[in-house]
């Protein structure tokens, strides 16, 4: 019963809750842009000190070490907790490839191929995933012996500036919360005091007429009544006419 | 007054929708990756990741198991290894602070592989009485 009465009121409710709501996501979409391009920047320049380290690594010992040689070589080097520490969501994962697999076949598909990118490194977007590549060179080698690629999901970095400004979402919501409050009270009162300015006006004009009507209409009447008496006597003064009044005689009678 | 209970009703509603999306990216744990893991394809082809964790917690911990799931594009699990990070012995412990290597190998080919997930699981550290 509650609800049918205030239907109109609760969708208007949801329709500035939801307008708020996008307005937040304006603002939470442009921050989740620039946190994109945060992210390929300093991808971009870790990936290119492990691959730095890798050229050293790779120049110095060759290709017959295996990958965990290579990780605690990283580790012993940069630290792994300073390798990252750039990051603001530290990648759970990160690769190293040798060109020399991928022309084998033996990385098809899954790792880029891209050894030669325009600006030094690339960045794939595929399916929720943002990856950068940036290859790597042995030492004196005009070819690139490598590539090191870093990742991220989508949701990740989501979740993220989410969580960095939650606080400023809330706010915003609390405060657009109010602002609306506020606008609909004003509106309120506004409302309330049209409806009794016309309320005052309506009784009063309407009692106001039937005075004037009332007036007016004892007006008239005298007029009428006047102008019969004016008629009947210019009619019985009038000598050379054989006239007799009956409103004379009557009025003589009821005497 | 009764006007103003749907505005109220909302506005919790969304904090509290706002709230349990913030708590939902925290991960805990007392056993944490200790910088991301390594993905190559190693001598032999192998397919090997390597990487290290961590026991941020105040207590010893045992039975540490790294576990990684490799998916392919429509979300499938083409294969899931683990391994113990400390050993077999539950007698072996990671005391607060101290970090150990992991090194796991699968026989997938790289090629299908989309997405990678890792799930740490351990056991809290029963101090005898």
């Amino acid at each position: 019963m509650w609800l049918r009465e205030n239907f109109s009121t609760l969708i208007k409710i949801v329709a500035i809750e939801l307008s708020i709501l996008m307005l937040i996501g304006v603002v939470f979409y442009f921050q989740y842009s620039s946190a994109k391009e945060e992210f390929v920047d300093k991808t971009r320049a870790i990936a290119e000190t492990i691959g730095e380290q890798a050229s050293t690594y790779f120049s110095d010992i060759g290709k017959q070490p295996t990958s965990d040689e290579f990780y605690l070589f990283l580790d012993e080097r940069l630290g792994r907790k300073k390798l990252f520490n750039t990051f603001e969501i530290a990648p759970k994962f990160f690769s190293v490839v040798f060109k020399e697999d991928v022309v084998k076949g033996s990385i098809n598909g899954y790792f880029l191929k891209d050894f030669y990118p325009q600006e030094g490194f690339s960045v794939n977007k595929n399916k929720g995933n943002i990856s950068v590549t940036v290859p790597f060179v042995a030492r004196d080698a005009a070819e690139p012996f490598g590539i090191v690629k870093i990742g991220s999901d989508n949701i990740t970095l989501l979740k993220k500036v989410f969580a960095d400004n939650f606080l400023l979402y809330l706010a915003m919501l609390v405060v657009f919360n109010n602002q609306a409050f506020i606008v609909y009270l004003f509106t309120k009162k506004k409302k309330e005091e049209e409806f009794v300015d016309k309320g005052y006006l309506k009784e009063h004009s309407i009692g106001a007429l039937k005075i004037m009507h009332k007036v007016l209409g004892d007006i008239i009447d005298d007029h009428h009544s006047t102008d019969e008496k004016t008629a009947d006597q210019a009619k019985t003064n009038d000598p050379t006419k054989n006239v007799i009044s009956i409103t004379k005689l009557m009025t003589k009678k009821e005497k | 007054m009764r006007r103003y209970i749907p505005v109220l009703i909302i506005s919790v509603f969304l904090s509290a929708f706002l709230i349990g999306c913030d708590s939902a990216g925290d991960d805990g744990g007392a056993v944490v990756l200790d910088g991301p893991i390594l993905e190559t394809v190693a001598r032999a082809g192998d397919y090997e990741f390597n990487g290290a964790v961590i026991n941020i917690s105040n207590e010893p911990v045992s039975s540490i198991f790294v576990l990684i799931i490799l998916r392919d594009e429509n979300g499938e699990t083409i294969e899931v290894k683990s391994v113990s990070v400390l050993g077999e012995s539950e007698e072996l412990l990671l005391m607060p602070t101290e970090s150990a290597f992991f090194t796991i190998t699968f026989e997938t080919d790289p090629s299908t592989i989309f997405s990678k997930e890792v799930e740490i699981y351990y056991d809290e550290y029963l101090i005898p009485e």
